[in-house]
């Protein structure tokens, strides 16, 4: 398996693991969460699993390439804008989630224009790149954050403040019925692979995912889905944390480095999690922007050379996440995230699969006529 | 075409190098436009009804420290029905901004705690700004008199409250450590009751003296701990080290300086009487003597002194016991152990009362010091 693939799935992951999701698995807590982890956990691999088998049989291929012949121009356009916008908003979300934990915890006086701004200049010129390059700066970011973010997990767990029997009390609703939001959200963590709609086009070389990735990708999926639910609890208290807007958040600032180069661990820790929150935030919107693109693209919409589509819709982007950022309230992104993992999300997944299960026929019917 | 390119970039340069001068540091305010809080005391009012007398120590910012020959501190109080609101008319006495960032102690009046917790310590982590890692303390006699006094080991730049309980200064079996998150997770929680430190002050001497400790319980009046039990409960809950202790036996006195505590317990249910079994494990050597001891006698020395040390176990279990209150935390892990269910807690309400405690000690001395 490409460790680029890789990267895409783990970003997606460390992403969520600052932004609302652990807040909606803790508000379920007492209904169900436990099983809903587990499940999630199985179904999301599995799931990963067929998107990277389908997506390895077209390669180079991005999803409005793989549907483009074989599905009517009247369904598939709906369908390519139907996934842009979700994907503009999985990225407008963790815009909106930054920018609120920067302005509550960083910088309070600071204008929340301003953290927009810094945010959405350095995505812009992120998303303009090439998916390849959009990759290796993954990469680059991944190296130098994932230590770090993995060393304060392990400093987490290693605390002698991490009250375990919590973390245990936790463990013990394990019998009651998974709950259907708690369950949509953890499987938006481990549905990274989902990104490949767009990205693809990077891999032309994609295999089938070995027994050998799988492992360990699951693995991997394991101890952060597992760490973002029940770390914050060992630190936060069961009960006490459900008024808690930011769990992680908080319990980064519970982690002490006694020894440290500062002592109060959670500015570093967001610092880290920004860098993340750039690419991931880059990402979605990059494969956002490439679907929308493939469906409206005006040719004659020239400045001498230069085709202005793209930063037209930029400039949309850009309008778009200001109005969102001034005007939500913390609640209002936390129902709509859950509204997305309830309602959109499965749609997504089955129409990414309808789509290319429709592309897959449509390429074998064609095969023998091209082959005469 | 190079050449435009080279300009291109080069502008692109000129921009972002531009852009470092708006980063102005600090947020947009300098650190000469801040103070810092580094201590804040509530009292209850006697000037407003049902208020708070909130009192704040700030450390005043100095050129140099070194030219610094007192400690460079400044006080402020204020009354009022909330903290929050205290806290901003302060903010109209002072010329600089409050900056409750850097604050690591908050101390409580004794009155305040069998009061609703939740209507001042709210404030605190809702801010966002203040540090999860504080210190939460309890005062002897006033909160004001505990922040505002200096003694004589204080020296400039340093605060002498925070080595008391970091961990890093003075370490003592005597000295209880509570941060803000656990008295938070403790006090929103079930199943464990917080214990915070009294900070008391050696008028003679001119120095605190923090050996006692305090026992929460919501809404009733505390329970106060003398410094022998502080001393047991800390070596047991937080495996404190440097515990020392007498024993007197065949006109022998001895004293031990035990450093290393191990502790477990398991809740009991199935047989007939609910009982708790705990371990105690304690390794030390001899610290003081007033005979000459034999080291083929340590054996003989063990089983002297862990029956005595069982004893003053066995007296700390029942008084918390008899007062109802739980600072080990038996409910939390009565409620770890079993699947969950609607009234577990009330079960253990009901069952705490009549569980029976079944100590094993085990003393192991190393050896008899440096000297036979």
């Amino acid at each position: 398996m490409s460790r680029f693939l890789f990267y895409l799935i783990v970003v997606n992951m460390l992403t969520n693991m600052v932004s609302i999701t652990p807040r909606i698995l803790i508000a379920g807590s007492t209904t169900g969460t436990v099983l809903s982890l587990l499940l999630a956990l199985v179904v999301g691999m599995i799931l990963t699993y067929f998107l990277i088998n389908l997506f390895s049989q077209f390669p180079g291929q991005g999803l409005p390439e793989i549907i483009k012949d074989h599905v009517p121009k009247g369904l598939s356009a709906p369908i390519l804008l139907f996934f842009s916008l979700t994907w503009y908003f999985a990225g407008l979300s963790t815009l909106v989630v930054y920018s609120l934990i920067i302005f509550r915890f960083l910088t309070p006086e600071m204008s929340i224009y301003t953290i927009v701004l810094a945010f959405v200049v350095v995505v812009t010129y992120g998303v303009l790149m090439t998916s390849s390059n959009i990759l290796y700066m993954s990469e680059i970011v991944l190296i130098i954050v994932f230590p770090f973010i993995f060393f304060v997990q392990l400093k987490g767990y290693l605390s002698s403040s991490l009250n375990w029997d919590y973390v245990r009390v936790a463990i013990m609703q394990i019998n009651h019925l998974p709950s259907y939001t708690s369950f949509t959200s953890s499987l938006f963590i481990v549905i990274g692979a989902a990104n490949l709609i767009i990205f693809n086009r990077f891999f032309t070389k994609l295999k089938k995912p070995s027994r050998k990735g799988m492992t360990i990708l699951t693995l991997t999926c394991t101890f952060i889905l597992l760490t973002t639910y029940f770390l914050p609890i060992g630190f936060g208290g069961f009960e006490a944390l459900n008024n808690v807007l930011y769990p992680w958040i908080a319990t980064s600032d519970s982690i002490r480095m006694k020894f440290g180069i500062i002592e109060r661990i959670v500015f570093i820790f967001i610092g880290a999690f920004l860098a993340l929150g750039v690419i991931s935030m880059t990402m979605h919107w990059h494969v956002s922007l490439q679907l929308l693109s493939s469906v409206i693209y005006f040719k004659r919409f020239k400045w001498k050379s230069v085709n202005l589509t793209l930063p037209l819709f930029i400039v949309f982007f850009w309008a778009i996440a200001m109005y969102t950022t001034k005007t939500i309230t913390s609640n209002g992104i936390f129902q709509s995230v859950q509204l997305f993992d309830r309602i959109i999300l499965p749609i997504i997944i089955i129409l990414l699969f309808v789509c290319l299960l429709a592309g897959k026929k449509g390429a074998q019917s064609k095969w023998p006529e091209s082959k005469k | 075409m190079a050449g435009i390119k080279k300009m291109r970039k080069g502008c692109l340069l000129i921009a972002l190098l531009t852009a470092l001068l708006l980063q102005s540091g600090c947020a947009f305010k300098d650190i000469d436009k801040r103070v810092f809080v580094v201590g804040i005391g509530i009292d209850p009012s006697d000037k407003v009804r049902n208020g708070f007398k909130v009192t704040l120590k700030m450390a005043k910012p100095v050129g140099n420290v070194k030219q610094a020959t007192a400690p460079v501190y400044a006080y402020i109080s204020h009354d009022s029905e909330s903290v929050a609101e205290a806290i901003r008319t302060m903010e109209t006495q002072v010329d600089k901004v409050l900056d409750l960032g850097h604050n690591r102690i908050i101390i409580m009046h004794r009155d305040l705690l069998s009061k609703d917790l939740d209507t001042f310590m709210d404030f605190f982590t809702r801010r966002g700004d203040v540090q999860y890692i504080a210190y939460v303390a309890v005062a002897e006699s006033t909160a004001e008199e505990a922040i505002t006094f200096e003694p004589v080991t204080e020296t400039p730049a340093s605060i002498a409250l925070y080595n008391y309980f970091d961990d890093t200064g003075t370490e003592s079996p005597y000295v209880i450590t509570t941060f803000l998150f656990e008295f938070r997770r403790e006090v929103l929680g079930k199943g464990i009751n917080t214990v915070m430190p009294i900070i008391g002050i050696d008028k003679e001497n001119n120095t605190f003296k923090v050996d006692k400790s305090i026992i929460l319980k919501l809404g009733e009046e505390p329970l106060e701990l003398n410094s022998v039990e502080t001393k047991y409960l800390n070596s047991l809950i937080n495996k404190a080290s440097g515990f020392s202790y007498k024993v007197e036996e065949n006109d022998m006195t001895l004293v031990l300086n035990i450093n290393e505590v191990k502790m477990k317990y398991k809740i009991i249910l199935d047989e007939v009487s609910p009982r708790i079994d705990m371990n105690i494990k304690k390794v030390g050597v001899i610290g003081e003597s007033d005979k000459r001891l034999s080291i083929k006698h340590l054996q003989k020395y063990d089983e002297i002194v862990a029956d005595d040390v069982k004893k003053k176990v066995m007296e700390l279990l029942t008084t918390l016991q008899k007062n109802n209150v739980d600072p080990f935390g038996f409910g939390l892990r009565y409620r770890a152990t079993r699947l969950s269910r609607k009234d577990i807690m009330d079960e253990w309400d009901r069952i705490y009362p009549e569980i029976e405690f079944n100590v094993k000690m085990d003393i192991q001395l190393k050896g008899t010091g440096a000297v036979e």
